[in-house]
């Protein structure tokens, strides 16, 4: 009983994180329709920047150090290679943005090399241990943190005329053009905000359990856009159920992987996916897709 | 049912009489969110007659047009093609009953010439599939051949027959609607449905689809449904006229009668009704 | 393409092909082992990256899972055709039976799975595609009666009939020791010319024309009588036939089949092989596949003379971090100012009145502009 309430506690927690990188990637797909394939980049050099720097200043400047780089990186794929780009179709769009992943991994990987960089993160491997449950410290922090900005952005997006325009955008470019929403800083500070999120929630993937940054850090990462997909492309709430369901799957398949057979280990990796086609298959749109009514 | 697939003999001018209507919608209603786009709407459209659906803007007439067609579901009613119901069909199926269909945005991908285009229409009159035209077997190369001669028939009709093997991309808009309908006669469907056949072009390319549209019905003994703005256009074509206003049927007869009934008058705040009806 | 009363590529296009065949037909004859593996792997990749181009150049779907294909055909080519050991199991089976048996289970496959494709629009496939890429390695990776495991597994050589494609016998043409490279070599041509030939012909006829219409307007298709689900479902059988295909010419030509050959990063390369060489062109898909295979392993092979890479110290580029940099690059570079990739290249170069259809660039309509 103990073991399935902390497998179901490390759920949420990872979750959460699972949540706030799929609000990341949800948040541009609203504002820009593209299916950002760059979004586990982000989140490796998020994480990279934030050992490299903290090794030297501390925690907390590596910390802003990597946000800051992620968000940079992020405004930078849209500002220069989406603005840019001759081919402006969706399609066309994301495909370019697995090839800014490609080059932005295959560099991050190169720097960090066989290491294991460590984050000199203030929690390390410290529990709580209540009512016979045993949590990593760090897990809770991620749950806190995560929380904490989850919420912070859905205040933003209804209360602010940032997230208005973020929800006009979303419905009707033309329109909001028309408008006069801003589309151009929309959509850059939306990928910036994405790459932050994504490096935040980078940093605690890479804290606990793994002891440091290493490249497949993008595995994890690359998780959470089933999360997204399943709750739905352009539904905020979709990414944060999401992000749950399969933060809960993945921690429920890790703690009993012992029962699948041999088949079980390292299972927890796929569990994602494989909730991704059940939902899919019965509600092709994710579950709080908007359905697409195309105009003949 | 009647095999569609056999060429249409030539008929008479005048519409036919006697049995079913060719399309008929019974009390048809199409929701959006809540909002009615078109309500308990009824009609019928003879077969092989002109029928012209207008309506000031925002009356449902496209709304109507993706019902027919299985585009949009209809939250009541029904329609039926030839007395068979064809409402709750999915829309390649009601395609292949012989219903086509133009678009106002016009769908001719931009890569692809003229022939190419009309030839995808060609689709569910023929068969052979993936590996039959991988190996060239005989039969797909047989019908790469009818296909053409349809091809070059309807082409010969709509205009385009001197532009077949062009790129569709860069011709002008006047031609490409041309194509556009050139690409719905090339499915020698029984229904044609035109969506605003003649809108953004001038007076002769009108004039010109107006004597393309009656000679493929005369040819070809389609019937044509279309929805339309111009007036002159549906005046001088129409052999019945529906005009639908929010979503409702305020008229439904002979082009004289249409013309001076005053609630469609009223309709249109006068100005281009009353201007063909002085003609 | 086939409009019947207007006939041939103009002559240039014609000669140039022939050329090219011939060369093609006479290099065994002259290169060593370096440059035939060079060859085979870049037409093992081609043949795949032509179905992969149908998929997401014509029909719109976005698949990055087409290695998956590449892994199936070969994984079960050896194990149809591998003789069982300790450590794995396998069939038996004549290798001209296991041939085109994996290729027909990789197309049983592909039908399986193209529901997927069939409910989702063309973006969502990606990520779900993602799913199959990571389920695949992990059962590549688990069962190792199967599969043999993170090792990977011995592949038979082929034999057909009185021909044996092995090191055992060695042809002697033309005063020319043939052994397992050079046959191959021949083998592989014969087939991607045919897989090309059959592409092109399906590409450019009814099947291909709907695919390029469901991928502009669905709506449209549906219109016009195109079943557009089953369409979709073809695409996904027809990827997975190409790719298949091409896995089984990887595992004869490598001997061993392991999982990474056909992960993530392998699809993603195919999908880079497709983009290169023009989205939407067939023709283009094969220098896409020479380059984006082939740049790899000349750089390895010029290592000494690079010197970027021969440096010493944290910050050396090995040659794959190398040319995946360029193939990356170029890869941006196609997409956002040069859609036309390769196949615009090989067009100018073949001349006629029109470059080879091929999407124009990014889908009208519905989908729109975006930055």
């Amino acid at each position: 009983m103990t073991r399935l309430l902390e497998a179901v506690l490390n759920g949420v927690s990872l979750g959460s994180l699972y949540s706030l990188i799929a609000l990341g990637f949800v948040i541009i797909f609203r504002a820009t329709g593209v299916m950002n394939f760059a979004h586990s980049s982000f989140l490796l050099a998020g994480a990279y920047v934030t050992a490299a720097v903290s090794a030297k200043s501390g925690f907390l400047v590596g910390l802003l150090a990597g946000v800051v780089t992620a968000a940079a990186i992020g405004a930078f794929t849209q500002l220069v290679i989406l603005r840019f780009s001759k081919d402006k179709s969706h399609l066309g769009l994301s495909v370019l943005s697995l090839g800014v992943n490609i080059l932005a991994v295959t560099e991050i990987t190169r720097r960090i090399g066989d290491n294991t960089l460590p984050l000199h993160d203030p929690w390390q491997a410290s529990v709580w241990r209540f009512a016979g449950i045993t949590v990593p410290v760090s897990r809770v922090a991620a749950l806190a943190v995560a929380a904490a900005l989850l919420a912070g952005f859905l205040l933003l997006f209804r209360f602010t005329r940032w997230g208005l325009a973020l929800r006009v955008s979303a419905a009707d470019r033309e329109v909001a053009a028309l408008v006069g929403v801003p589309m151009g800083r929309v959509s850059w500070t939306s990928w910036a905000i994405g790459g932050a999120m994504a490096a935040l929630a980078g940093m605690f993937l890479a804290a606990f359990p793994a002891p440091g940054v290493e490249p497949s850090l993008t595995n994890s990462a690359m998780r959470a856009f089933p999360a997204a997909v399943l709750g739905g492309l352009d539904s905020i709430p979709g990414a944060l159920v999401g992000g749950l369901a399969i933060g809960i799957a993945e921690s429920l398949t890790a703690t009993y992987e012992g029962h699948l057979g041999g088949f079980g280990s390292g299972a927890s990796g796929l569990v994602a996916y494989v909730v991704l086609f059940a939902v899919l298959l019965l509600r092709p749109d994710g579950l709080f897709g908007t359905k697409v009514v195309s105009r003949v | 049912m009647t095999d569609l697939r056999q060429p249409l003999a030539p008929r008479q001018q005048t519409p036919a009489a006697g049995g079913p209507p060719e399309l008929e919608l019974s009390g048809v209603s199409v929701c959006f969110g809540g909002v009615n786009a078109v309500s308990q709407v009824s009609f019928s459209v003879t077969r092989g007659s002109i029928h012209a659906l207008i309506g000031p803007n925002g009356a449902g007439k496209s709304s109507c047009f993706n019902a027919i067609t299985g585009v949009y579901r209809l939250a009541e009613g029904r329609v039926a093609h030839r007395g068979e119901r064809i409402d709750q069909l999915r829309a390649a199926r009601i395609a292949r009953r012989g219903i086509a269909r133009t678009f106002q945005n016009l769908v001719l991908p931009e890569s692809l010439t003229v022939a190419e285009c009309m030839r995808v229409a060609r689709h569910h009159r023929t068969h052979a599939g993936f590996l039959a035209t991988g190996l060239g077997l005989p039969r797909a190369r047989r019908e790469e051949r009818s296909d053409r001669a349809v091809i070059e028939r309807s082409a010969e009709l709509a205009g385009v027959a001197d532009i077949l093997d062009e790129r569709v991309g860069p011709l002008p808009y006047g031609v490409r609607k041309r194509v556009e309908f050139a690409r719905a006669l090339c499915a020698e469907p029984s229904v044609l449905m035109l969506d605003e056949p003649v809108a953004g072009i001038n007076d002769t390319e009108s004039a010109q689809m107006a004597h393309a549209v009656r000679r493929a019905r005369d040819e070809a003994g389609l019937t044509v449904l279309l929805v339309e703005h111009d007036m002159n256009f549906v005046m001088t074509l129409a052999d019945r006229i529906t005009v639908l206003q929010s979503g409702q049927v305020i008229a439904d007869a002979a082009p004289e009668e249409v013309r001076a009934d005053p609630a469609v008058i009223a309709a249109y705040l006068g100005d281009d009704v009353e201007e063909a009806a002085r003609d | 393409m086939s409009e019947p009363t207007r006939r041939r590529l103009p002559g240039r296009g014609q000669v140039l092909t022939l050329g090219l065949l011939a060369v093609a037909v006479a290099t065994p004859f002259y290169v060593g082992p370096f440059w035939l593996q060079v060859g085979l792997t870049a037409m093992a990749y081609a043949v795949a990256a032509i179905g992969l181009a149908i998929q997401v150049g014509i029909a719109g779907q976005l698949s990055l899972a087409h290695a998956v294909f590449m892994g199936s055909g070969a994984y079960l080519y050896a194990f149809l055709a591998g003789t069982s050991t300790g450590q794995v199991t396998g069939l038996g089976w004549p290798t001209w039976l296991a041939a085109p048996g994996a290729i027909l289970l990789t197309a049983l496959l592909g039908a399986v799975c193209s529901p997927i494709s069939a409910r989702l629009r063309g973006l969502y496939l990606g990520v779900a595609s993602l799913g199959l890429v990571f389920i695949a390695n992990h059962v590549m990776q688990r069962f190792s009666a199967l599969t043999g495991g993170p090792g990977g597994r011995e592949v038979p050589a082929l034999r057909l009939g009185p021909l044996d494609f092995s090191d055992d016998t060695t042809w002697v043409i033309a005063n020319v020791p043939f052994q397992q490279a050079e046959k191959l070599w021949m083998l592989g041509l014969a087939v991607l010319a045919g897989a090309y030939l059959i592409a092109r012909r399906m590409a450019a006829g009814r099947g291909g024309l709907a695919l390029h219409m469901m991928r502009d307007n669905e709506i449209a298709a549906a219109a016009m009588g195109i079943s557009v689900w089953r369409h979709k479902a073809a695409a996904f059988v027809i990827a997975a036939v190409y790719g298949a295909t091409g896995g089984v010419l990887l595992a004869l030509l490598t001997g061993w089949v392991v999982p990474e050959s056909f992960g993530f990063d392998a699809s993603v390369n195919l999908l880079i092989m497709v983009v290169i060489g023009g989205l939407g062109s067939i023709r283009g898909a094969i220098p896409g596949a020479i380059f984006v295979s082939a740049l790899p392993l000349l750089i390895a092979r010029q290592a000494q003379s690079i010197p970027l890479i021969s440096g010493t110290g944290d910050s050396i580029l090995g040659p794959g971090t190398l040319s995946t940099f360029l193939y990356a690059g170029l890869f941006i570079v196609t997409i956002m100012f040069a859609s036309g990739g390769l196949d615009r290249l090989v067009a100018l170069a073949v001349g006629g009145p029109r470059p080879q259809r091929r999407i124009a660039g990014g889908l009208p309509g519905r989908y729109a502009q975006e930055g």
